[in-house]
């Protein structure tokens, strides 16, 4: 029966696991869902096993040895916890991770290496069996797969935070003791670790086992290489920085710090790690995000310095600057999925932080929708890998000879990796996700995950594919959509009053423009995107940081409430007002040079289109600087309210990164010559041949960013010199009066200064009224994904529907 | 040595600050006494408001408590030095002191950056009333940017086709300089052309939202919130404010003079035909301000903000983008 396989049991098998995985999402007991789950997995084993090439007897084989070391780990720290806590039930079990930190570890720890996530080298052997669906072209058992993944990550994920990110309110008498039970399962954990590290030995073992029952070659793909020191330094790191903090946690801080920094000073000054030998677009890429860890690692020093459960933020801090650091250098499609998934996991932990009910499902949420992208991403790596017969290295790769349509590999390439970088209509996950998360997780999301797609669509798209000779259509259609999320997110920004949501919408809204510049293909258009990208890093890093800044200081996040924090917080608010007018694409700063690039692109297209997107990205900066003249003015400007009188300037040690990256907007901003020598050389490895680098210069000196605003601080100057000389009649003393208030003043009266600020949701009432009823216009399209929510709700009690309300109803005419 | 000191003289003296000054205070009063006429009153001398900020320098410096100090103090300054440079950008009897490539959308940032003068005004003062004053010039902000945005588009597209029609093939890197819009006017001013019409109009009608003139004064609304974002200026802080607004009057009029008939009447670089042409040009704007300043405002009551914004959202809109269509239907 297994000499040749067959597809009809490939999908048996995944059949079964969906099957099974189903059930178990509808389990309100521990013990019940882990045993379903385990039948579920021997789906996946038959699917292996009973693939049609012999690539996925191998990865059939390497899942049964996997399959007995993690489920037993899991099952024993189940067990324990379980015989401990004397009861099964999910929900009676919340927060237990309080009391019984090995336990839950160890389980957490068994399931993310069920998801093939596994901290210590996630497992080959799944995708092996999806590179042989991908071999054998069974599509629909792919599909069936992936779905049955997506179950299984949802009640795990769902379990873990349950277990662990909650507070808890159970019995206090609950403890771990030192149990057989427990070393039993740490001994497993050891053993489970040990098959990650030790990848290539187990798929050796597989590979002798399925040549016994499947004779003939077997050539497994080459999907992942040995990790350099500049990953192996920060991968390492944040190992050791969980156990120092374990022990020493001052030292702990410093060592975040330095090991944060490595990957920025091996990758300016090393010689090994130069532009030459890695590549523009992968050097640039990855020291922005290196130095943008760096930065706000530096900053999470500060803001985290009073807040619980430090070990576990700064493990997977330092685990994502590995993560990304070897994504920014990879050189082949399997090392850059292995980092894109260790991204996935470390960000979804790091959300998790707050530990409040809607930051775990904003994060389960985001972790399904990234989770999806990457089973549509790796559909796309394994067939363009495939044609080149299991090498994925970058240099190899071509668009050719695929087993499905070019169009349709850039389609799956998109949508995995838009997800990440937040294009309509996949954005959905963005705003609840940023809210809840704390500032300095939001900042990195911001900044530095956006741009890690950016490279995959760079580097896929161009390199790879060869888009800008061929896809004209698609790259149309996909500058479409990046016109309609930047005003699509501007739009939802003018109505809100929390601060992390309104930087999440605009964020949106900016990597629309990232997107629309590299869509237009050009020579402009691209170097327009990817300097805005850059400059996104920067000012909404910037803005992020400020906003944490605030929410330290004073405890509030929602704009209603704040105001007139300007005299209190003078340093922040120098930043935010800088990172402001940044965004807003307000000349000298940077933002007005890439968005000035991508505007002339637009028009250079020459065709209507080009025109209209041209059109909306200048009405979406409009936006932009509407909303944050709002922004600043309710939190920074105005009246002061009681509550807020004794905010402070935050620590010098967040202040630096703020100052750091002010500093860069204005200097890119008058001086864009320096990134954009880089920019040049990226457009060069593209293969942008309209362009070598001293062009785009000649063009960007003529546009005299550096000339415009000498001239503004001369005439500035001269002025204010011009006018005190022209006014000297007057007193030099001035005099302070109370504010008017239309004849009442405020003390008799009992009126409070926070009564009198004008809060967020009143600042433009006419505006709100109108996008809100343009939403609500198009609410209907969201009844479509209602029964994914019924589904992926299964296991949850029922929770009792309440409608928001914040339409106000009435035309207000303030 | 000599190319700064000339450029130093085109920012203080001509076009920029000193010639802005004057002629726009003019502009501010010509227009008080015909507006006062029109309503049958007497109205002030034409120079009044040249006395009015001899008055207003030498009064006392009163702060708000609570104001933000810094700010409070440099925000007059903005909207002056928005409007100057942006003056830099336009020829006056001589080429534009300033011009570089892309120069119209500095000039669209520097336009937005005269009304955010007065917002950041308005919300450094910590008063309500001015608070409230900055949200209803953001939102009339909003709603006349779009067609603004619109309108720039037509006239750069309308000047790059002519240019691609008459002169040589265009690089693929264009140059959007205002000098590339006069040149393209050479032949025909856009005005002549029954293309840009609507385009024209809708800027006319963009006008007094941008200078706070009757029907669109809600910003300073006397009778709501007490002039708005300007109610805590007083003194010296007050007379820059005004002046900042008289002379965004002479720069939105100028910039309509240049997007639709540029050219002075007299060829040539002596001293006597930049005189010439200088006044032409002012003229020209003074006529711009007339038509939609002057005639308009003494004409209607104040709309209330919201109809201002459906107001902004629809009928310029609507023309604007009439006028692009027509443009991009003969050119593409």
């Amino acid at each position: 029966m297994l000499g040749t396989g067959s597809e009809l049991f490939m999908l048996v098998g995944v059949v079964w696991a969906l099957v099974f995985e189903f059930m178990a999402l509808r389990q309100k007991k521990m013990m019940q869902l882990l045993i379903f789950s385990t039948i579920a997995a021997v789906g996946y084993i038959i699917a292996g096993l009973a693939a049609e090439t012999a690539v996925g007897a191998v990865g059939g084989v390497a899942e049964i040895v996997n399959f007995v070391a993690m489920r037993a780990l899991v099952f024993l720290a189940a067990a324990y916890l379980i015989s401990e806590a004397k009861t099964s039930d999910i929900n009676e079990l919340k927060g237990i991770g309080k009391v019984m930190p090995v336990t839950t570890s160890l389980l957490a720890f068994g399931v993310i290496a069920i998801m093939g996530l596994s901290p210590f080298k996630g497992s080959l052997s799944r995708v092996l069996i999806f590179y042989s669906a991908v071999e054998s072209g069974s599509w629909l058992v792919l599909a069936v797969g992936f779905i049955a993944l997506i179950l299984q990550a949802c009640y795990l994920l769902r379990l873990v935070q349950k277990l662990i990110f909650a507070p808890y309110e159970g019995d206090a008498s609950v403890k771990e003791t030192a149990s057989f039970l427990l070393f039993l399962a740490g001994l497993v954990a050891i053993g489970v670790a040990y098959l990650g590290v030790s990848g290539e030995h187990i798929l050796e073992f597989a590979k002798e086992q399925a040549l016994s029952f499947r004779g003939g070659e077997i050539v497994l793909p080459h999907l992942e290489s040995e990790w350099p020191t500049l990953v192996m330094i920060p991968y390492l790191g944040a190992f050791a920085v969980f156990l120092l903090g374990l022990v020493l946690p001052a030292l702990r801080n410093l060592a975040v710090f330095l090991i944060t920094l490595a990957p920025v000073v091996y990758l300016i000054f090393d010689p090994n790690w130069g532009i030459s030998q890695i590549g523009a677009l992968q050097w640039f890429f990855a020291l922005s995000m290196a130095a943008m860890v760096f930065l706000i690692a530096t900053y999470s020093i500060g803001f985290m310095g009073r807040e619980k459960s430090q070990g576990r933020f700064y493990f997977w801090l330092v685990y994502l600057c590995a993560s990304l650091v070897g994504l920014g250098i990879s050189k082949s499609l399997g090392d850059f999925y292995a980092f894109w998934e260790m991204m996935t996991i470390s960000s979804y932990f790091l959300a998790l932080q707050r530990e409040t009910e809607e930051a775990r499902k904003a994060a389960l949420t985001y972790f399904l929708a990234a989770l999806s992208a990457g089973f549509l991403l790796l559909t796309g790596i394994l067939t363009v890998g495939l044609a080149q017969n299991g090498n994925f290295a970058v240099e190899a790769l071509n668009g050719v000879n695929l087993q499905l349509p070019a169009t349709v590999v850039a389609i799956l390439f998109f949508i995995g990796l838009g997800v990440k970088a937040e294009v309509f209509p996949l954005y959905g996950w963005v705003p609840k996700l940023y809210e809840e998360s704390l500032a300095p997780v939001s900042a990195l999301f911001a900044s530095a995950l956006s741009k890690a797609a950016i490279i995959g669509l760079l580097g896929v798209l161009f390199i790879i594919l060869g888009a800008d000779a061929q896809m004209p259509g698609i790259r149309m259609a996909v500058a479409w959509l990046g016109a309609l999320t930047m005003i699509l997110g501007v739009a939802g920004a003018m109505l809100q009053s929390d601060m992390q949501k309104l930087l999440a919408y605009h964020s949106i809204s900016q990597m629309g423009y990232v997107i629309t510049g590299i869509a237009l293909g050009s020579a402009l258009g691209v170097a327009g995107g990817v300097f805005h990208a850059i400059n996104h890093m920067l000012f909404k890093g910037l803005l992020f940081l400020c906003a944490g800044a605030v929410f330290m200081q004073t405890g509030s996040k929602s704009l209603d409430k704040l105001g007139g924090l300007a005299r209190k917080m003078p340093v922040t608010t120098f930043a935010v007002v800088i990172a402001a007018f940044a965004i807003s694409g307000v000349p000298p700063f940077n933002g007005f040079a890439s968005k000035w690039m991508i505007y002339q692109a637009g028009i250079a297209e020459g065709t209507p289109s080009g025109a209209i997107i041209a059109a909306i990205a200048m009405i979406a900066s409009t936006g932009t600087l509407a909303s944050f003249i709002k922004f600043i003015h309710t939190a920074f400007y105005g009246q002061l309210p009681e509550e807020f009188a004794d905010a402070k300037e935050v620590p010098f040690i967040m202040q630096l990164p703020m100052l750091i990256l002010a500093a860069l907007c204005t200097l890119f901003g008058v001086v864009p010559q320096i990134p954009l020598k880089f920019i040049g050389m990226i457009e060069a490895q593209i293969g942008l041949k309209t362009v070598n680098p001293e062009s785009l210069l000649g063009l960007v000196q003529t546009y005299n960013a550096g000339w415009i605003a000498f001239v503004i601080l001369v005439f500035g100057v001269g002025l204010f010199l011009l006018l005190g000389i022209f006014s000297g009649g007057r007193q030099k003393v001035g005099r302070e009066v109370p504010i008017y208030a239309g004849g009442k003043e405020l003390e008799p009266n009992n009126f409070g200064t926070g009564d009198i600020q004008i809060g967020a949701i009143n600042f433009f009432p006419t505006i709100h009224y109108l996008l809100e009823e343009f939403f609500h216009a198009w609410s209907f399209l969201g009844a479509i994904f209602a029964p994914i929510g019924k589904v992926l709700n299964a296991g949850e009690d029922e929770k009792v529907e309440r409608r928001g309300h914040n339409v106000t109803g009435v035309r207000e005419t303030l | 040595m000599l190319q700064v000191l000339e450029k130093l003289f085109n920012l203080f003296v001509f076009p920029g600050f000193f010639f802005m000054a004057i002629i726009g205070l003019y502009f501010v009063g010509i227009h008080r006494k015909i507006v006062a006429r029109i309503q049958r009153r007497i109205g002030p001398p034409i120079d009044q408001p040249f006395k009015d900020f001899a008055k207003l320098m030498i009064k006392e410096d009163v702060t708000p408590q609570g104001a933000a100090k810094g700010l409070f103090t440099l925000a007059p300054y903005i909207t002056i030095i928005g409007v100057v440079i942006g003056m830099m950008f336009i020829p006056v009897g001589i080429p534009a002191p300033l011009d570089t490539a892309g120069a119209f959308l500095v000039l669209l940032y520097l336009i937005t950056a005269a009304a955010v003068g007065v917002m950041v005004a308005g919300s450094a003062s910590s008063s309500p009333y001015a608070a409230v004053g900055v949200s209803r010039e953001m939102a009339l902000v909003i709603a006349y940017d779009l067609s603004l945005i619109v309108i720039f588009l037509t006239v750069a597209v309308k000047a790059v086709a002519i240019e691609t029609a008459t002169g040589g093939a265009a690089a693929d890197l264009l140059n959007f300089s205002i000098n590339s819009i006069v040149s393209a006017q050479a032949s025909r001013p856009f005005i002549l052309d029954w293309t840009m019409l609507p385009a024209l109009l809708a800027f006319l009608m963009i006008i007094p939202a941008n200078l706070g003139l009757a029907p669109f004064d809600v910003v300073e609304a006397e009778t709501e919130i007490v002039e708005g974002p300007m109610i805590e200026f007083s003194g010296y802080r007050l007379a820059l404010l005004q002046l900042g607004s008289a002379m965004k009057a002479f720069f939105i009029c100028s910039v309509v003079v240049v997007f639709f008939f540029p050219g002075g009447i007299v060829a040539g670089a002596g001293l006597g035909s930049i005189v010439i042409n200088a006044i032409w040009h002012i003229l020209k704007a003074w006529v711009v301000y007339f038509l939609a300043g002057t005639l308009v405002s003494a004409s209607f009551g104040r709309r209330r903000v919201d109809q201002a914004v459906k107001f902004y959202l629809t009928v310029p809109l609507v023309l604007s983008i009439l006028s692009l269509g027509l443009v991009l239907a003969k050119v593409g």
